[in-house]
């Protein structure tokens, strides 16, 4: 634990954003397997004081959780079953291809895609830490995947934000290989949450998130654009330039526009339907937006939607 | 293509210009760093072809904007153009230039006179169209033929200067027709700048039909076109001064020149549509100046009986009476010369004396105290050396005149000139104007007192006085009447104006040109009449046929300006004009001119006032089948050039490359196609 790290996460944690959101839980939709006994459900019966249901004795079951005044008034065994409680844990996903490095060019703010990214992750890192979950982080970043394991210490979160602020941005998206190989290696159902401006086809991104469904995982994907690029409002004849090493293009933007404009929305309307299908919490978020309303904004919908097992 | 102003093509660089900003435009952009590459490159890929296009339909817009702009400067012309596509060139070019004074008012808008306007138009025209041969004719001068080098060279000269004499341009259209007939094949045009005044065009003369013919035979047989420039347009508030008469009277020691003079109006009304105005009138005599004013109501304002104290020592001299200028200076002078008496001459060639010596006596009798009248009597019997120079009145009693005599009598005649045959004692053959003399015959006894039944008492000679009192006509006593008989089928009207019971003519008239040739077929001696002794009657003929002559002929003193060539000859020598040093125009120039002895006011005709311009179509009419190409103008502004101006066009097509441009500019997708929410 450097001073780097320490003074990564206070750059990277603001806050008014634990001010404001600190009395909102982080909610998973699903139930989840954890190690410990935290907030959130597991799909396992447990201990604690809510009652799910009876069940006929088995050999085996502990005879502590025979229901002994139902045996002594219908010398029937039954077992009575409680909910189990358990931790979660949260994978936060960050892109870190060159795409995320653009910051806006009329004057959205000094923050980068990428370097939002990391807040919103720390924000809901931050959270998910004090409710005693476990949180970790994998970064698609160029040319190697950083992965930091879930734990549930708070001093955890310095080595997130130490990693995060260690990264890079740059080189092509590998955002569809990491979220497959986080699908593969995460064991235990989990609420993955990605950041990145989902910028590549949406085919591969669609049997991603399927994937990550099909094991269980809970998916949440922000995605981070600036104004620029959702609304394309250049005047002069500009050279844009691949970050991610394509070729780079003149264009008048009074030329290409219109063109552009409705490849975005066919590129929104095809993410949107993939996020439908694969049960995943879509959030566009905007380079501009405030970092504390868009995690609120994020909890508050979660909120008493949790529980499903 | 040809152009007026060939100089704008050394702009021409310029079309270039919208390729440069293009390619600076290019070079000039910003560099982003893009995340979002695969919708631009969606979108970029789809629309390249499309975006190729249109940028270069952008810069073609804007180059052809440009060229377009700057062939507009340069006046472009189709004429000469089309001419040269089709391999043909002009050979000929007539131009046939209206001088008249009414061309030199100023074209609305412009201080340039129509003339003047009209000749830079033409030398323009001229020189896109570069025929082989100019000719030049001016119609004041019609039978002259001008080959200047250039219009120009005429200009310096001074003939963009209107003249003060009218024109004639059916005379002038027929030494063009008959100059492009002699030239030969070859493609001829005829271009006429005028202001098609009906007295100069004359659109009745019955030689326009044989002018069209001629014209329409020329160029190898495809007819030579006419192109007109016409200036229909007269100033409203412009002003003419004439001067009606000017006499010298004198009494005692003090002498005075007695003017009427008259003011006249384009419009009955000025600017402000009030009918009344003033104007000054300065009237110059022998260096003095004094100025009156004139009042104007209507169209006209009439100073009668104004008197000018003139030194008592200036016998004769010569004025002028002027208006302030205005837009057409040719008749805003008015000259006038003055003698002190003039003089009317009468020739006598009489067999008889006594006859000769009526004649003389009748014919110096002084009718009014401004005139001296002479008499010359003629050598008789040497009818071949009658001259006739500055007579007035002719009387005529031997065998009528033959050969060369007769050809100068009625040359004298037609000029305006009287002449009074009277009988011979022994009457011979021969004729003249349609008539000769008879027979003499003794009148009844009975009869003699009132021999004379009819006479013409409404007109001629024998007509009443002013107060309608009749001449004691019937009361004459004739004894001897020579029978007057008419020779051939007639050539000339021949008009009774006295007749004896019976029928028999007593005076015959017939007219010849300007002037007239009487027969009396008896004579004022005692033998024949008592018209001698009872002089009243024949004292009537005689003065009235002064007068008449007079009129016709003319007072010396004031003349209208023309191109007749008595005013080139060396006597006269020019003592005051609007353009002094004009020699060769002499004549046709407002001025005084003098022999040394009198002085001649020429002055423009007063047609030349009336400014009353010919429709088009009455132009192209008389004109008929030749094809015929007015251009009217009415103001600078409006065209005015013999040439097809096609700038237009190209202006034209400056704005449709400008739209297309706008066009081409405007962003694309304005109404979003394709939105997939």
């Amino acid at each position: 634990m450097s001073a780097k790290e320490a003074a990564a996460l206070a750059a990277m944690l603001d806050p008014a954003v634990l001010a404001r959101v600190g009395q909102i839980p982080l909610v998973a939709r699903r139930a989840k397997i954890g190690s410990v006994s935290g907030r959130h459900r597991s799909p396992h019966r447990g201990s604690s004081v809510e009652f799910a249901e009876y069940r006929d004795y088995v050999p085996g079951d502990d005879l502590r959780r025979l229901d002994w005044r139902v045996y002594g008034r219908s010398d029937r065994h039954f077992v009575k079953e409680f909910e189990a409680d358990t931790n979660l844990r949260l994978v936060l996903v960050i892109d870190g291809s060159g795409s995320m490095r653009y910051s806006g060019q009329h004057g959205a703010g000094p923050l980068t895609k990428y370097e939002l990214a990391c807040r919103l992750a720390a924000s809901i890192a931050q959270l998910a830490i004090r409710q005693g979950d476990a949180a970790g982080v994998t970064i698609a970043a160029e040319g190697e995947t950083v992965r930091i394991p879930s734990r549930r210490r708070p001093s955890h979160l310095r080595v997130l934000a130490g990693e995060m602020a260690r990264i890079e941005p740059g080189g092509p998206t590998r955002l569809v290989e990491v979220l497959h190989d986080v699908a593969e290696r995460t064991g235990r159902r989990a609420l993955v949450c990605v950041f990145s401006d989902l910028f590549m086809d949406p085919g591969g991104l669609r049997d991603a998130f399927q994937h990550l469904r099909y094991r269980g995982h809970e998916t949440s994907a922000f995605q981070i654009v600036d104004r620029d690029e959702s609304e394309f409002r250049f005047e002069e004849a500009t050279r844009f330039v691949d970050p991610e090493g394509g070729a780079p293009v003149l264009a008048d933007p009074s030329m290409v526009a219109s063109r552009y404009l409705a490849a975005w929305r066919r590129h929104r309307s095809a993410l949107a339907s993939i996020a439908l299908a694969a049960d995943v919490d879509l959030r566009e978020t905007f380079l501009d937006q405030d970092i504390a309303s868009g995690v609120a904004a994020y909890l508050l919908a979660r909120a008493g939607k949790g529980g499903r097992r | 293509m040809n152009l007026l102003q060939p100089i704008a093509l050394f702009a021409l660089p310029l079309v270039a210009l919208p390729v440069v900003v293009h390619l600076l435009h290019r070079r000039r952009h910003r560099v982003v760093e893009w995340g979002a590459m695969m919708f631009l490159l969606d979108g970029e890929r789809s629309s390249r072809g499309r975006q190729r296009l249109r940028e270069f339909l952008l810069l073609a817009a804007r180059t052809l904007a440009v060229l377009a702009l700057l062939l507009t400067l340069g006046r472009p012309i189709a004429g000469g153009w089309a001419a040269r596509v089709a391999g043909e060139r002009l050979d000929q070019v007539v131009l046939i230039v209206d001088r008249s004074s009414s061309m030199g008012e100023e074209v609305g808008g412009l201080p340039e006179t129509k003339l003047a306007f009209g000749l830079r138009g033409a030398s323009d025209a001229l020189a896109v169209a570069s025929p082989r041969e100019l000719i030049v004719i001016d119609a004041t001068r019609p039978s002259e033929v001008l080959r200047p080098e250039s219009i120009d060279a005429l200009s310096a000269l001074g003939f963009n200067e209107a003249t003060s004499a009218s024109s004639e341009l059916v005379a002038a259209f027929e030494t063009a027709a008959g100059y492009i007939e002699e030239a030969g094949a070859g493609r001829a045009e005829v271009w006429a700048l005028t202001d098609a005044q009906r007295e100069d065009w004359s659109p009745e003369d019955g030689r326009w039909e044989a002018v069209a013919q001629e014209l329409t035979g020329a160029s190898g047989g495809g007819g030579a076109r006419v192109r007109l420039t016409t200036f229909p347009e007269v100033a409203g508030d412009n002003l003419s001064i004439r001067v009606v008469s000017v006499r010298r009277e004198s009494e005692g020691e003090a002498a005075a020149l007695v003017l009427d003079l008259v003011v006249t109006r384009a419009a009955a009304t000025d600017a402000s549509g009030d009918t009344a105005m003033r104007v000054p009138v300065a009237i110059e005599v022998g260096g003095a100046r004094t100025t009156v004013e004139v009042e104007l109501t209507g169209r006209e304002g009439r100073l009668v009986g104004h008197r000018v104290a003139i030194d008592p020592q200036l016998e004769s001299g010569y004025g002028a009476v002027a208006l302030p200028a205005d837009r057409r200076a040719g008749d805003d002078r008015f000259w006038f010369s003055f003698g002190s008496t003039p003089v009317i001459e009468t020739a006598v060639l009489a067999q008889s004396p006594a006859v000769g010596a009526v004649v003389s006596v009748a014919a110096k009798s002084p009718a009014g105290p401004d005139v001296i009248h002479e008499v010359r009597q003629l050598a008789s019997g040497l009818e071949a050396d009658v001259d006739l120079d500055g007579v007035t009145f002719l009387a005529w009693q031997a065998p009528l005149p033959e050969g060369e005599a007769a050809a100068e009598v009625k040359r004298f005649c037609e000029a305006g000139g009287v002449v009074l045959f009277l009988p011979p004692p022994v009457p011979a053959g021969g004729s003249f104007a349609g008539l000769g003399w008879g027979q003499w015959g003794l009148v009844a006894q009975e009869a003699r007192d009132s021999a004379v039944k009819t006479w013409r008492a409404d007109a001629d000679l024998l007509a009443s006085g002013a107060d309608g009192t009749p001449l004691p006509v019937g009361e004459v006593t004739l004894r001897r009447v020579c029978s007057i008989r008419a020779v051939g089928e007639a050539p000339v009207a021949r008009i009774p104006i006295a007749g004896l019971d019976g029928g028999q003519a007593l005076m015959t008239k017939s007219a010849l040109g300007r002037g007239a040739a009487y027969f009396l077929g008896t004579l004022p001696e005692s033998r024949s009449s008592d018209l001698a002794t009872q002089g009243i009657v024949f004292m009537a003929v005689v003065h009235r046929a002064l007068d008449q002559a007079a009129a016709a002929l003319g007072s010396e003193e004031q003349q209208v300006a023309s191109a007749d060539k008595r005013w080139l000859e060396e006597r006269w020598s020019v003592a005051a004009s609007d353009r002094p040093d004009s020699l060769a125009e002499r004549g046709r120039r407002a001025g005084v001119l003098t022999d040394g002895e009198a002085f001649v006011a020429l002055n423009r005709p007063l047609a030349e006032d009336a400014s009353r311009s010919l429709p088009e179509e009455a132009l192209t009419e008389s004109l008929a089948p030749l094809d015929v190409v007015v251009t009217t103008t009415r103001t600078a502004t409006a065209g005015g050039s013999l040439l097809d101006e096609v700038w237009r066009i190209f202006l034209f097509l400056v704005l449709g490359a400008l739209i297309a441009e706008l066009l081409l500019c405007a962003p694309e997708g304005s109404a979003p196609r394709g939105v997939e929410e």
